[in-house]
């Protein structure tokens, strides 16, 4: 029946049926098998996807895709080149940075590959950066849009495991904050090494220009996490005002969205969350089937065989992770993954929390891995370089987001601290 | 028959822009209830639910039509490389095996939909039939989107195929 479920599973994803519907035929096939009505389908079906807190997904989507279009890149951009744009490799901190900023209204890495790649890429290349290097720094940097909160997966964590998003959302808050300044850290060395361009330091005036600038777009940020944190709103609402808060700056002080074109970004959000929310409904009814077989028994009694160091298991599992991560996207890995590992939580004493930031960070590393790295993939279109030659200069900044994924495992407490501090 | 697809296709986006648009909507007009006007808006759960589940399959009944949906692209890759025909027929094939198993979630769908008529919600007290008949409505949507997209590669010459998943 494992076999099945699992192999049956991977083999009619590998033919190339979209994921959602391997779920749906083997979780059928398996019902037919076991004499259980059909009727169950649409009953998962329907409850899936009601779960309130995935209302979130769609809000958070359409918050980052109004910013994208109102221009804000561009704004958080100049304000990052005034700040850091003198340092060596200046154009390439200012990619990692305007990230960072980007990533706290953002849920999602494609947006920001999208939206800072397109402006930073060809910018780079002007000033004399290898074209492989200003991708790979882009697509790496993009990876903390779902660190730092809001974020997707994070919502998605903490729609399954049932506990709080804001306490997922501030869990991934110092982790993001560690992987971009890291990468910080790197780029500027590789740049030394390179000696790539530095550019004149910005005036006081042009600073305070750029600060003027986007001020009212960063702002954003401070509805988000601060509304969350301090408990003004709850997840969803910082959502629903962050979407209004954008429109209207975009449309009324930017001037930079016509109402003309909100559908055409509306329609690409709710395609996006289409595709999310589908996997989402079906996979509540895959993992019913799992767990009605005990599969999250038999994996768990096959982790606790291996070691009775919990630390250690915690590793063999990220390493799991990082495989499933390089063949499946990040959400479809985690509705498969979280349902299974969730009763290893208890079992093996982690906190709920720092388990599952550790689980998202893991599989977000797939991203930027062939063969379904889809910010990878984004970026080589972006930037014209095919996928395979921005690996040899991914390698670094692999190691950085490595490197902070096992910071984050071995030390819970920047996960934990936070939240601590906040919800007491 | 083109216009029907058409026709389909816009339906379908209205909805989807709808939905979106009034999700959000109601979502800042509960915060605005609940700070200025001190009445929390008791409805607006059930009903931001509701536009949830129906903005989940007319999104996919969208992600469709362009082919978005997440799925291991190595096979297509590889018949991509030998032969556009063979990815035609590779799509054929596949889009028919899922369209007939719609069908069926469909069939399903309808019945849990009557069979669960009798019960409420809990706060508006609308008939459960509404909540379950949501999913089989948009599936329906999704096949006939997905068809036009068969009629497309077929009877079209000019190819309309952006197939880039996102999420």
């Amino acid at each position: 029946m494992i076999t099945y479920l699992i192999a049956g599973l991977f083999g009619i994803m590998l033919i190339g049926l979209p994921v959602a519907f391997a779920m749906l035929i083997i979780g059928g096939g398996y019902l037919i098998w076991q004499d259980i009505p059909l009727m169950l389908i649409p009953q998962f079906m329907t409850e899936g996807a009601m779960i309130y807190v995935l209302i979130a997904i769609p809000l958070y989507l359409f918050a980052g895709a109004i910013m994208n279009e109102a221009g804000m890149s561009h704004r958080i951009i100049r304000l990052c080149n005034a700040v850091v744009g003198h340092w060596r490799g200046g154009l390439a901190l200012v990619n990692v940075l305007s990230s960072m900023l980007f990533a706290g209204m953002s849920g999602e890495a494609v947006a920001d590959t999208a939206g800072v790649g397109s402006v930073m890429i060809p910018a780079m290349e002007q000033d004399g950066y290898d074209t492989e290097f200003s991708a790979a720094v882009t697509v790496s940097s993009a990876v903390i849009g779902p660190i730092i909160p809001p974020s997707v997966p994070m919502i998605l964590c903490a729609a399954l495991a049932s506990t709080s998003v804001g306490r997922m959302f501030i869990g991934g808050m110092i982790p993001g904050i560690l992987f971009g300044v890291f990468l910080m850290v790197v780029v500027y060395i590789i740049s030394y090494k390179r000696s790539y361009p530095t550019h004149q330091k910005a005036t006081r005036k042009e600073l305070w220009v750029a600060f003027k600038d986007s001020i009212l777009g960063l702002f954003t940020i401070v509805i988000i996490l601060g509304g969350i944190f301090t408990g003004i709103f709850t997840p969803i609402e910082a959502a629903g005002v962050a979407v209004v808060y954008s429109f209207l700056l975009g449309w009324l002080v930017y001037r930079a969205i016509s109402l003309r074109r909100l559908p055409e970004i509306a329609l690409e959000v709710t395609k996006t969350t289409g595709v999310i929310m589908f996997i989402i409904a079906l996979a509540k009814f895959y993992s019913f089937i799992l767990t009605r077989e005990q599969i999250p028994q038999h994996v768990i009694q096959f982790l606790m065989g291996l070691s009775n160091d919990p630390t250690v298991i915690m590793v063999i599992i990220t390493l799991g992770l990082f495989i499933i991560g390089c063949f499946l996207s990040t959400t479809p890995a985690l509705m498969l993954v979280v349902p299974v590992l969730l009763p290893l939580v208890s079992e093996a004493g982690y906190d709920l929390v720092h388990f599952f930031v550790v689980v998202t960070l893991a599989l977000l590393l797939g991203t930027l891995t062939p063969p379904v790295g889809i910010n990878l993939y984004l970026v080589s279109t972006i930037s014209g370089v095919p996928a395979v030659r921005l690996l040899r200069e991914l390698i670094p900044f692999y190691l950085v987001l490595i490197f902070v994924i096992l910071l984050t495992l071995f030390v819970p407490w920047i996960v934990l601290a936070p939240g601590a501090f906040i919800y007491g | 028959m083109e216009r029907l697809f058409n026709l389909t296709s816009t339906i379908v986006r209205w909805i989807c822009l709808a939905l979106l648009l009034g999700l959000t909507v109601i979502v800042f007009a509960k915060v605005l209830f609940r700070y200025l006007f001190n009445s929390p808006l008791i409805w607006s759960d059930e009903v931001i639910m509701l536009a949830l589940l129906a903005l989940t399959y007319f999104g996919a009944a969208l992600a469709a039509e362009s082919r978005s949906h997440i799925s291991v692209e190595i096979a297509e890759n590889i018949l991509k490389r030998w032969s556009t025909q063979a990815l035609k027929i590779y799509h054929l094939i596949s889009d028919i095996f899922i369209i007939a198993i719609l069908f069926i979630v469909i069939y399903f769908g309808v019945n849990i939909s009557i069979y669960s008529k009798s019960q409420q919600t809990d706060i508006l007290l609308f008939s459960y039939f509404w909540v379950y008949i949501v999913m089989p409505v948009g599936i329906v949507f999704m096949i006939l989107l997905i068809t036009r997209r068969i009629y497309e590669d077929w009877f079209k010459t000019s190819e309309v195929n952006n197939n880039t998943g996102r999420a």
